[in-house]
């Protein structure tokens, strides 16, 4: 009796603070997976951020031709062609990271062989297009 | 179907209800919230593919042709139905984003109000830019 009355007494000293805890991040080793995750929702953030852009750019081609032609130089730019690169490179990066949830989400590639190389495929792939988007939009002037 | 929404439990389960001809429950919000995220991303393959390639097929070009091009009906609805996706579709994304990370009650509500009022302005600036491409 004595000892239920006792534990009565301490019970509430094991409060919500001090309940083990699960390994919080920094006890994690960083695998690739890890980091796919959170770039697919930097790229989802980037993209977010990203419409302004594309607002801009359809404002300016339905404002003029004064207009345009200054969206156009911007385009071109050093800076431009660096911000454009970067938001390709988001986009394709995001929709690769797309595929693969919607493989996964059909029930497919969860063996271990499978994410790696489905991994390994949203790392480059994205690369691997933004080049080929760079590559024709250098193929005759622009 | 199944294909295409995964093993979203509650979707399995109105499937089957629909298969046995069964009145079918109502639809859970968190379940509607994945399907749309999803039906809105797979939308936006072929969508952003079709943005681009008719960028890259237009580098360079002036200001006429761009509009002759996208100020054409058929362009301008595709235009149309991808900035309704890719909005929607950024929308419920940053509503996940939001659940994550914002735990206060009022401050959580005030996020997605904010959401909710960048998509809409994103959305009205670009329709009346269609409109006054396809009219001009
Ligand atoms: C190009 C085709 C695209 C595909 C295939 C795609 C696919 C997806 C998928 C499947 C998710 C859900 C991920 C999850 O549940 O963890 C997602 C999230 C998201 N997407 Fe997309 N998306 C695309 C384009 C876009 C665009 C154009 C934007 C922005 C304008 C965007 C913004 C977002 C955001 C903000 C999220 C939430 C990120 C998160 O929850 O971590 N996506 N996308």
């Amino acid at each position: 009796m004595a000892h239920d009355r006792q534990a009565k007494q301490t019970a509430h000293i094991m409060d919500a603070s001090q309940r083990p805890l699960s390994p919080h991040i920094q006890i994690y080793r960083w695998t690739l997976t890890m980091a796919l995750s959170i770039l697919h929702r930097a790229t989802g953030l980037a993209l977010y951020a990203g419409t302004l852009l594309f607002v801009a750019w359809l404002v300016a081609v339905a404002l003029g031709e004064t207009h345009y032609v200054r969206a156009q130089m911007l385009a071109h730019s050093w800076y431009g062609v660096v911000i454009l690169l970067l938001y390709v490179w988001a986009l394709f990066h995001h929709m690769c990271g797309g595929i693969r949830h919607f493989i996964w989400d059909m029930g497919y590639g969860f063996k271990l062989r499978h994410v790696e190389w489905l991994a390994w495929f949203s790392v480059f792939m994205p690369f691997v297009l933004t080049a080929c988007v760079c590559y024709l939009a250098m193929m005759r002037g622009s | 179907m199944c294909l295409l929404f995964g093993n979203d439990a509650w979707v399995l389960t109105m499937i089957d209800n629909h298969k046995k001809q069964k009145p079918q429950k109502p639809i859970g919000q968190a379940s509607r919230h994945f399907i749309w995220q999803r039906v809105t991303g797979l939308a936006n393959i072929p969508l952003v593919v079709f943005f681009i390639a008719s960028l890259l097929i237009h580098r360079g070009a002036d200001h006429a042709t761009i509009i002759a091009y996208f100020g054409h009906p058929l362009i301008a609805l595709i235009m149309l139905v991808f900035i309704l996706s890719a909005l929607w579709h950024m929308r419920l994304g940053m509503e996940n984003v939001i659940d994550d990370y914002i735990h206060h009650k009022a401050f959580h509500k005030f996020a997605y109000l904010l959401n909710l009022i960048f998509t809409l302005f994103v959305a009205v600036v670009c329709i009346l830019a269609l409109v006054k491409l396809t009219l001009t």
